[in-house]
């Protein structure tokens, strides 16, 4: 695995992670971590430590970065299906995290 | 992905799921800055014809998993005699993903797609794409033969593929969900046990690393050499070891 890898892997699991700390429902929060579960899913044991610091801004500029680093992995070799899995569970935890 | 009909299966399968807004697709409503341009009937045969394709991807699902895990029943799923823990074995799920693909290919009202279906092509391209991946599925039966069998795969090799059929099974759930507001669409049976059931095996047999061997296995037009003389076009690049025409 490349560093620039590794590194974008890192930064999807961290925004996955911290959108499931902010969700506002628990099956949020579950659908969240499931979509967390998936992309480790993809990556087996290959997965590193996520960054576990608060990031300073809201869920959809969140949401934001977390597709893009899901999409900028399918360049480094991820699959385009499971890439399209993996956003469809997002879509599906954004949709039980709507106010 | 092993052999053309499965890269060609999962291509179609992650364009379709990358395009949302399907009313709007279909020639339905949903913007105000694009005309409707078809029919609620015809919305409707189109929602059948891509059922038939969609019919046509869980038997070639369903038939994959028989061929990979032909002796998986749901007596493996008993509680061992032993305490000692052993391998994860992807193959004891596989049987209850299985009843949940028969249920559900044996409770859909649609057929299978004929001949011309899967071979003319079709305007839409959202309903294209549905003939490829049904296409692939059909012609992924000659896989069975080129490698793709239980007798010739070994234990990471079948966790591999049966992870793989997962993530065929769980995309025709997504898209069942989305693509519901179809006029008259029939949505898949208990879709949900479904989903939850490929997630499951998609999990356990990602317990063990894939195996890339797999590959070099599956289906694959036939190549031959060319006999006779060269022609015109005959390039430095193609020579045998860079000797001169």
């Amino acid at each position: 695995m490349l560093l620039a890898h590794a590194v974008l892997l890192t930064e999807a699991r961290s925004y996955v992670a911290a959108l499931a700390d902010n969700a506002k429902t628990l099956e949020a929060s579950s659908a969240y971590d499931l979509a967390l579960i998936e992309l480790d899913l993809v990556h087996g044991d290959g997965a590193f430590a996520l960054d576990a610091t608060e990031h300073a801004v809201g869920r959809d500029a969140l949401m934001a970065l977390a597709i893009s680093a899901v999409e900028r992995l399918t360049t480094y070799g991820m699959d385009a299906l499971q890439s399209e899995l993996l956003l469809a569970s997002l879509e599906d935890a954004r949709a039980l995290d709507m106010p | 992905m092993y052999g053309e009909n499965g890269a060609l299966l999962r291509a179609e399968l992650s364009a379709l799921l990358a395009q949302h807004r399907v009313q709007l697709r279909l020639g339905g409503g949903g913007s105000p800055s694009v005309p409707v341009t078809t029919s609620r009937t015809e919305r409707e045969e189109i929602g059948k014809q891509i059922r038939r394709y969609r019919q046509s991807v869980l038997c070639g699902a369903s038939k994959h998993s028989r061929a990979v895990a032909p002796y998986a029943s749901g007596q493996a799923l008993t509680r061992a005699a032993h305490p000692i823990p052993t391998a994860p074995d992807a193959t004891r799920r596989t049987s209850v993903a299985r009843l949940a693909l028969d249920h559900t290919v044996d409770t859909s009202s649609a057929r299978l797609p004929e001949l011309h279906e899967l071979v003319a092509p079709q305007e839409l391209p959202l309903v294209e794409h549905w003939r490829q991946a049904a296409r692939g599925a059909a012609l992924g039966e000659h896989d069975f033969a080129a490698g793709l069998h239980h007798d010739s795969l070994d234990v990471p090799q079948v966790h591999t593929l049966i992870s793989d059929i997962a993530a065929v099974v769980r995309a025709l759930v997504i898209l069942d969900q989305r693509y519901r507001s179809i006029p008259s669409w029939e949505r898949l049976h208990r879709a949900e046990r479904l989903g939850w059931s490929a997630l499951a095996c998609a999990l356990d047999s990602s317990l063990e690393p894939p195996s890339y061997a797999i590959d070099a296995l599956g289906w694959r037009a036939p190549t031959n050499v060319m006999p006779g003389p060269a022609g015109p076009d005959y390039s430095a690049s193609s020579r045998p070891n860079g000797t001169s025409p």
